[in-house]
């Protein structure tokens, strides 16, 4: 099961915290790892799976916030639930624009904490989908020729073929060649799905 | 005729008057009788010779008056002391009294000289002493036959200026003759009442007494533009007595003498005197010192002491056996100005007016002058112990207030104590509650994860038992937590306990861990644990740590928050224990150091600048020492040292 697979990464230099936090996710049905600093989480190895990071935001040394730009800096999809001791909103809205998932005060509502970590893990998995979906395409589109591939930016930019052979300087018919050619290799059937895919593979239009 | 006669016993009263019985024979009869009994042989045996007294000499005092008259007492005194006192070998004194002046008639006289020289005939009489007064009648008269040539000291009235008599002057006569000074006396009595307006002169009626009061009268008219004389002569006792009653205002009494009334009674002046002043209602002024001390304001007085004593030198010249013609006789020397203290100060006259040389008799000092010493030590006594009482109290007092202060000031020091703690607490507030907050929402965490495991299909024992425990240990942490709060704000003294100071250090990392945590400070604690307890009020001890700590993290504000370090190290030293505080900070500046621990001493913006203060006042109670240094590395190190509590 997906679900059982998630694993939550509680990161608190408070042992009582860590243990109880342990205790409520996985009686939510979660793995639980958990890490008395940040430091000791960055070292960990990243994962790849499904996950969130479940941490206070003050702790000595590198604190939640500290970790969360840690994270940003680097490529790992993990969101971040915050939990604080009380009401410290300056950091909690600061946490939330870096884009935070949540952030609960202390002491939570297990509904809270539930309802936190599966927004978390919906975004985890959404982020992974996306990425994967995303690396397909871009695989697809490398197999372009460099003529295809600036066919292709103005294609999407939803140009007529009489237009794009204008503007490249080639006949009308190449152009056609062209279209067929990236249809076949893209494997798509429509002009739909072809922009679709342009779009996750992150081709940028023609001006 | 009337003429009065004396009982023999003379003691009887002091004044006698009486009415002489008629007769001749009777008279005659009455006074061999009294001569006898009044021919009183005073022998004088010094004990010391009197068991081989080689020839002893004989003194015949011869008295021309009667038995008892003062003047005679003070005389013979004088004189017998003066003899007594220099001349040691025995003597007998034999005296008589010819009481001439009652027995007047010449040929009584010749018969008592007669009888006299019958009775010491067969006596070689070595001095002859003849007392006055009036002695010129029977000298002229019997002269040599009295006592065939024995030398004579004659003494006797006699007016100065007037030659003394060739009767006198015998070659084994000599004398000692006094003279009345009425002037003087009167003159006295004008000094001291100035507002004199009448002198009354009162003189009896005796030769002597009319002669007095004649002297009296001449004296008087020096001053005869100034005041009346008036002369009470011989006045009969009850008319006068009535009559100083009742003078004007501003008169003086000249009591000159007055041994006889006109109508022939007989009167001693002494008694007089007395009996004068305690009608007048004037002073009174007298001629004689034998009437100073009963009434008598004073005078110029002839001292009858000083006839006496001059006396009493030349009788003992004549018995060490000079020749009265070679001894001068003396004339002089013989007056006083005499006062009766007690009649001074019943006319208001001031000593400070009485003319130089006076005596004052009597003086009646008063309680304070008699005892004026002895008072003045019970005073000064007095005075010093009501000011040592006074100081005792005083002291007394002041021990109160000051015990008073101490104890308010005590009582100011515990509540800065309390509010220095609960500001420090306040300011940690934020942590503390955070602090608690941990293992209450660590609680709730776990219980709802046991509840939605009992609702799982496989509920595991092992795991509730899990979650049950870390509830108890996070249980037991919050209350702990609130413990320490508690024991931080708590108002009263603490009491001093045996306190682990590791315990304690734990203790307050406890109560300052949220507090590291917000400011990202990392505690270490570095405890050696063989150390013996201390003895101090847990409450004030955790107070200077915490302190200290606050004071370390944020000492440590500046540094990075991966580098904020906080060492708490427990150690011996010698038989102390030593519990440090060190940060990494930027350290102390030298010139702080000393005045680190001084109130008010602050380089934070918001601080009071008590809390070291504060810290070295409740180490210093307990009897240890705290003092700061910065660590050769870097930071500042707090080190308090403390005695260890005592095995007894």
């Amino acid at each position: 099961m997906d679900e059982q697979s998630a694993t939550c990464f509680v990161v608190d230099d408070d042992a009582s915290v860590r243990r109880s936090l342990s205790f409520l996710i996985r009686s939510l049905g979660y793995r639980v790892e958990t890490f008395d600093c940040a430091d000791a989480f960055l070292a960990h190895k990243p994962h790849r799976g499904i996950g969130c990071i479940i941490t206070d935001i003050k702790m000595p040394g590198m604190s939640g916030l500290d970790l969360q730009d840690a994270l940003g800096r680097g490529d790992s999809p993990l969101p971040i639930i915050f939990i604080t001791g009380h009401g410290d909103l300056p950091m909690g809205v600061k946490a939330m624009k870096n884009g935070a998932v949540d952030f609960l005060a202390k002491p939570f509502d297990d509904e809270d904490l539930t309802a936190a970590i599966e927004l978390a893990l919906e975004r985890c998995r959404n982020a992974r989908e996306t990425s994967a979906a995303a690396s397909a395409a871009q695989r697809r589109i490398e197999t372009l020729s460099p003529r295809e591939h600036e066919v292709l930016r103005h294609v999407v930019s939803g140009r007529l073929n009489k237009q794009i052979a204008f503007d490249l300087g080639i006949a009308e018919h190449t152009v056609k060649i062209h279209r067929g050619r990236i249809m076949k290799k893209l494997e798509v059937d429509s002009l739909a799905d072809l922009v679709r895919l342009a779009d996750k593979a992150g081709i940028t239009p023609a001006p | 005729m009337r003429q009065t006669f004396r009982a023999s016993d003379p003691s009887s009263s002091p004044i006698r008057p009486r009415r002489a019985k008629p007769g001749a024979v009777c008279r005659l009869l009455a006074f061999l009788s009294a001569i006898t009994a009044a021919g009183l042989i005073l022998i004088i045996t010094l004990p010391a010779f009197s068991a081989d007294p080689p020839n002893p000499r004989n003194v015949l005092i011869l008295m021309a008056g009667e038995y008892g008259l003062p003047a005679y007492d003070l005389v013979l005194n004088g004189m017998r002391s003066v003899v007594k006192a220099g001349y040691s070998s025995p003597l007998n004194w034999y005296a008589e009294y010819m009481d001439t002046a009652r027995f007047s008639d010449f040929q009584e006289e010749k018969a008592v000289i007669d009888f006299y020289s019958q009775k010491y005939e067969a006596l070689t009489i070595d001095l002859l002493i003849v007392v006055g007064p009036s002695l010129t009648p029977i000298f002229r008269r019997f002269g040599d036959r009295l006592f065939r040539g024995a030398p004579t000291l004659i003494l006797d009235f006699l007016p100065l200026g007037v030659e003394v008599p060739r009767i006198f002057r015998k070659p084994f006569m000599t004398g000692v003759f006094p003279a009345a000074d009425p002037q003087a006396s009167i003159g006295a009595a004008l000094t001291l009442h100035p507002r004199t307006k009448r002198l009354v002169i009162i003189s009896g009626a005796s030769d002597m007494d009319r002669m007095l009061g004649k002297m009296a009268v001449t004296a008087s008219r020096r001053y005869g533009q100034r005041i009346d004389v008036q002369h009470f002569s011989g006045m009969p006792m009850a008319e006068m007595l009535a009559a100083v009653e009742i003078l004007p205002d501003h008169s003086v009494i000249l009591l000159t003498a007055y041994h006889m009334s006109a109508l022939g009674t007989a009167y001693y002046t002494r008694e007089v005197t007395r009996q004068v002043a305690a009608r007048a209602n004037a002073p009174i002024y007298v001629l004689f010192d034998s009437n100073v001390d009963v009434g008598g304001v004073g005078g110029h007085v002839i001292s009858f002491q000083k006839v006496g004593l001059e006396a009493g030198r030349i009788a003992l010249r004549i018995l060490r056996g000079e020749d009265p013609a070679a001894i001068p006789p003396v004339r002089e020397g013989l007056l006083q100005y005499q006062f009766d203290w007690r009649q001074l100060h019943r006319w208001g006259i001031p000593e400070g007016r009485l003319p130089a040389g006076s005596i004052v008799l009597n003086r009646q000092v008063t309680f304070f002058e008699q005892y004026f010493w002895g008072i003045l030590g019970v005073l000064v006594f007095v005075t010093l112990q009501s000011a040592l009482i006074a100081y005792l109290v005083v002291l007394n007092r002041r021990q109160k207030a000051l015990s008073l202060q101490v104890r308010k000031a005590e009582n100011r020091y515990r509540e800065l104590l309390r509010i220095e703690r609960s500001t420090r607490l306040g300011e940690l507030a934020g942590s503390l509650a955070h602090e608690l907050n941990q293992p209450l929402a660590a609680i709730l965490s776990s219980a709802q994860a046991a509840l939605r495991f009992l609702k799982s299909e496989h509920p595991e024992p092992a795991l509730f038992q899990e979650i049950l425990d870390q509830i108890v240990v996070d249980d037991k942490r919050a209350a702990s937590i609130i413990s320490s709060m508690r024991t931080m704000l708590k108002k009263g003294p603490a009491d001093a306990e045996r306190l682990d100071i590791n315990d304690l250090v734990t203790e307050v990392v406890t109560i300052f861990h949220g507090e590291a945590v917000n400011r990202s400070v990392r505690i270490e604690t570095d405890l050696d644990r063989g150390l013996l307890p201390v003895m101090a009020g847990k409450t004030q001890l955790l107070q200077v740590l915490l302190n200290l700590m606050i004071n370390a993290a944020q000492a440590m504000t500046a540094n990075r928050s991966g580098d904020r370090r906080l060492v708490l190290a427990t150690r011996k030293r010698g038989p102390n224990i030593i519990v440090s505080v060190r940060d990494v900070g930027p350290g102390i500046e030298p010139d702080h150091i000393g005045k680190l621990f001084e109130p008010l001493f602050t380089t934070r913006l918001d601080g009071m600048g008590m809390g070291l203060a504060v810290c070295w006042r409740i180490v210093e109670d307990i009897g240890g020492t705290i003092r700061a240094e910065n660590h050769p590395d870097r930071g500042a190190v707090f080190t308090i040292e403390l005695p260890p509590v005592d095995n007894g």
